[in-house]
């Protein structure tokens, strides 16, 4: 077969563009690590890399909520625990006050005590978390949940609202507890329910007036068994909290082999492809130098 | 006798001498586009009778011979026209390739960062900085949608230029091929064929032929017939036809191809070109760019859409209802030149939208509606009519004949915006809160309560329900509209007044839960919760996919679309090296083997010379003979 001279020179040359196309190729994947440089190389793949990659971002998502959820709690769990410390105090007072060796001076020294305890929880109840919100007004943040509208006499201004944060596609956990069922809803001896402060205060007032009743055990009792019981359920909410850390922790492990299995390049056989595709290369430039060199008229 | 011989050698000398001069002419246009090799062919002269017999009278040249082989040629032409075809698809789409998936200008990362500032603010809805980067994410969003959408306008700007160019290029090649037949078909009959004219004109049909598709037909009178496309003439004998930049009947703004058909008119062949250059920008534009910017509009649309309907069911910080966060597009609606302006389309359904474009044709009686993506035909007896998501209306009637383009998703992408710039005004919370009334004695607990729609809404009293025992029902007090008692079953939800609850537990008669307005709620993230739902629903393409499916089929579609053009160019690009590989070995200058030619011809002629030197030699011994 005869052949033109100058398709043997065009052959060459587009073998060689060929080649350096290749390599360049290889080059941006080593260079970038991907093996996928634009979603044409890989459709089905390139959707595959943006599914796994919103899945990661949502349960990046849902670790920074539960991160929140955990901070609130954790803060919730400390109040608690101090305001069942004051309440045991109270407890340990009233039974002090309760003792009939006190002269009404005594036990008027230790109502004074119980007040400053009573000021304790009242404070407790009405602490802001790191933003600025009441911890325990439900959804009404910004409203002092827990105020004296008379001696003895303490109303909720807050809802029974509770915040919810999303932890994992299907799961939301409670992160705030209305004040109303903590502090204001406890079993109260005289029959139904009566708010801690009241409780509190009352027994103040009665050590005062020199006839404390010794039923404010039974309901300080009942107090402090209501935190414990809060706290508990709160304890619960962070073990699931972080059961769910770890298995988020787990399924972002998952995603990632998954996703650079995908996405990465595989670098030994890159280099590999690369030395090939260099010998290549050099192979065709070398075969046009010598092939061009060959002509009849260098003879003639 | 001498004489003869004479007059042989000069034979020789003259027809090597043609020779060389063609040898000469192939080595000098070696690298000439289009050149095809010229052979000189030699025969005998008549041979003179002398009296016993022939004798030889030398050589003359019978024809210089272009080395030409029409199916070769033609083989190249279609090839080239293909490659060319699939090589400038490729362009193209790789220019929306590489734009849709790019880690840092496409949609995926924006919409995450929206949503994970909605998430925030779920998290802590008080907070004033989480509020204000949620509406600066809104912002991003809506920018990249807006960007991502003007990347896609300028490629369309462009193929409106190469559109505009190709044209002219055509065009200017059809004018000198149209020339260079009269060239042809005037120059001199009987002095063979005018090689070196031919090939200048299979030099611009070759040229055509990387522009858009060419039949030819060769005429008896050595003249060429071209077409193009399916079939559309382009030159006929020395007349060239010029294809024209004609605006689309609907969308001026969009470059077509027209063909003047002679009475000053021109049709649109648009659909008829095929190949070349031409024919894969304007298939690029049909195929893949108009999808893609409709698909992408769709998805702005859609996440506008379902992010307002579900801000409007919370309550913000002023104590109002949500407002719209996103402003979405108007549904694009195109009469057709001098077709009158009577039709509109509103948003009816942003879940059904399919991102197709849709033409409306009266025949007057009734309305068909071809949906373009399937070529789907729904006949409609009236307007106005709802389909696909959208209600098409009409004011005036249409008349007959007339044809309305419809593209619901086209400004989708460019006319998103982010609406809410105060933060107290993202309604994280939930307009009404619900209550467990203090003196209950069962054990049965009443959800926060979710919002379906708030046209009952604020209420203008407390609603309250109350458990009747006997009748296993909560009696409904305070509802304006009154609603009747609702059967109590744990855990099923029950919708009152667009509000839809649950009672969990067990509840004693006389039991009483509360609904009421939820005002100071600042804390309250139950609408933030549902509008982050949104990011991982179904609820797209008619709740078969989530925001991130619409945007992983438009980057699959980009993407397939765009292999298979760098694909098919490859194979392509093969076919047509092979084709000319064919052709050049066929038709192509071989440097050896002219300068082997040169040799031979130089050695006849130089023998020929010598032919001359001797029958002068053999005159001078006659002579001499004779002056002895």
């Amino acid at each position: 077969m005869r052949v033109s001279t100058s398709m043997m020179q065009q052959v060459a040359v587009s073998g060689i563009l060929k080649r350096q196309a290749d390599l360049s190729h290889t080059q941006q994947q080593l260079a970038s690590g991907r093996r996928i440089l634009t979603p044409s190389q890989d459709p089905a793949g390139s959707t595959q890399i943006l599914r796994f990659e919103q899945e990661l971002g949502i349960t990046a998502q849902h670790q920074r909520n539960a991160d929140r959820a955990l901070s609130r709690l954790e803060m919730e769990e400390g109040i608690l625990s101090g305001v069942g410390n004051a309440l045991q105090r109270v407890r340990e007072q009233a039974v002090q006050g309760l003792n009939d060796s006190n002269s009404p001076s005594d036990r008027t020294a230790i109502a004074a005590e119980v007040r400053q305890r009573l000021d304790e929880v009242l404070n407790l109840a009405n602490t802001k978390d790191g933003s600025g919100e009441y911890l325990f007004a439900g959804f009404k943040g910004d409203t002092k949940p827990f105020v004296s509208s008379g001696l003895g006499t303490y109303v909720y201004q807050g809802d029974q609202g509770q915040r919810e944060i999303q932890i994992s596609p299907t799961r939301k956990v409670p992160s705030s507890d209305s004040g109303d069922a903590l502090f204001m809803k406890v079993p109260y001896s005289g029959g139904g329910q009566q708010d801690i402060f009241k409780t509190i205060s009352d027994f103040a007032t009665a050590l005062e007036s020199n006839s404390p009743d010794g039923n404010v055990l039974t309901d300080l009792d009942a107090a402090i068994g209501s935190m414990l019981d809060a706290r508990a359920i709160i304890g619960s909410r962070i073990n699931t909290i972080d059961a769910q850390r770890g298995i988020n922790e787990q399924y972002s492990v998952q995603l990632n082999a998954e996703l650079s299995k995908i996405q990465d390049l595989d670098y030994a056989e890159a280099v590999g492809r690369m030395n090939i595709e260099l010998t290549g290369l050099q192979a065709s430039q070398a075969s046009f130098e010598r092939i061009q060199n060959l002509s009849l008229f260098n003879y003639m | 006798m001498g004489g003869n011989i004479l007059s042989i050698g000069v034979s020789g000398m003259m027809a090597n001498q043609r020779a060389l001069q063609t040898t000469s002419h192939n080595v000098s246009n070696a690298n000439t586009d289009g050149y095809s090799r010229q052979r000189i062919e030699f025969n005998t002269r008549p041979p003179q009778f002398i009296g016993g017999g022939y004798a030889g009278t030398g050589v003359q040249t019978q024809a210089v011979e272009r080395i030409y082989d029409n199916f070769l040629n033609n083989q190249v032409s279609v090839y080239n026209s293909s490659a060319s075809h699939a090589e400038t698809y490729a362009r193209h789409a790789s220019l929306v390739d590489e734009l849709m998936a790019d880690p840092e200008v496409g949609m995926m990362p924006a919409m995450e960062e929206y949503f994970a500032a909605v998430n925030d603010v779920s998290n802590d809805p008080a907070s004033v900085p989480a509020r204000q980067a949620l509406l600066s994410q809104m912002e991003t969003l809506s920018d990249r949608f807006n960007y991502i959408d003007q990347r896609l306008t300028n490629v369309r700007a462009q193929v409106n230029t190469q559109v505009k160019d190709f044209i002219s290029e055509i065009n200017a090649l059809a004018e000198g091929i149209a020339t260079t037949n009269r060239t042809i078909v005037n120059s001199p009959k009987g002095a063979g064929a005018p090689n070196d004219l031919l090939d200048e004109r299979d030099r611009l049909l070759g040229l055509l032929a990387e522009k858009v598709s060419v039949t030819t037909v060769a005429q008896d009178d050595g003249s060429m017939n071209v077409f193009v496309g399916s079939g559309q003439t382009l030159v006929v004998g020395f007349d060239a036809n010029s294809l024209e930049v004609k605006p689309n009947r609907f969308d001026v703004t969009q470059y077509e191809v027209g063909l003047g058909v002679g009475d000053g008119t021109t049709i649109d062949v648009t659909r008829q070109i095929t190949g070349g250059e031409l024919g894969g920008v304007l298939e690029f534009r049909k195929d893949l760019l108009d999808t893609a910017q409709n698909q992408l509009g769709k998805l702005a649309m859609g996440l506008a859409q379902t992010a307002n309907t579900q801000h409007r069911l919370g309550q913000d910080l002023n104590g109002n209802f949500g407002r719209d966060v996103f402003q979405i597009s108007e549904l694009e609606v195109l009469p057709g030149t001098g077709v009158a302006n009577v039709v509109s389309a509103t948003l009816d359904d942003v879940t059904e939208l399919t991102g197709s474009e849709y033409l409306l044709a009266y025949d007057g009686a009734n309305y068909t509606l071809r949906r373009e993506i399937d070529q789907r035909v729904t006949n409609l007896t009236t307007l106005p009519a709802t389909v696909d998501g959208f209600t098409l209306n009409i004011g005036a009637g249409m008349v007959a004949g007339d044809q309305v383009l419809i593209r619901p998703t086209r400004q989708g992408g460019q006319d998103i915006a982010a609406l809410v710039k105060d933060p107290r005004e993202v309604a994280a919370g939930a307009p009404v809160m619900s209550s467990a009334n203090s003196s209950n004695t069962g054990t049965a607990d009443i959800s926060a309560g979710s919002i379906a729609y708030t046209s009952n809404l604020p209420l203008s009293t407390a609603v309250s329900l109350t458990y009747d025992a006997g009748a296993n029902a909560f009696v409904v007090g305070g509802a304006v509209p009154a609603v009747s008692p609702v059967a109590f079953s744990s855990g099923a939800s029950f919708a009152v007044n667009g509000m839809e609850f649950q009672v969990t537990g067990v509840p004693a008669h006389g039991d009483q839960f509360v609904i009421d307005n939820s005002p100071n709620s600042v804390s309250d993230n139950r609408n933030m919760l549902k509008m982050a739902d949104l990011q991982t629903s179904s609820i797209l393409d008619g709740g078969e996919s989530t925001y991130q499916e619409v945007y992983g089929q438009l980057v699959v579609d980009v993407g397939i679309k765009t292999n298979q053009a760098v694909t098919t160019e490859r194979a392509q690009s093969n076919l047509l090296e092979q084709a000319q590989k064919a052709q050049q070995s066929y038709s192509g200058v071989n440097m050896d083997e002219e300068a082997a030619n040169l040799m031979k011809y130089q050695q006849a002629y130089q023998a020929s010379a010598q032919v001359i030197s001797t029958a002068n030699t053999i005159f001078d011994t006659l002579l001499s003979a004779m002056r002895r």
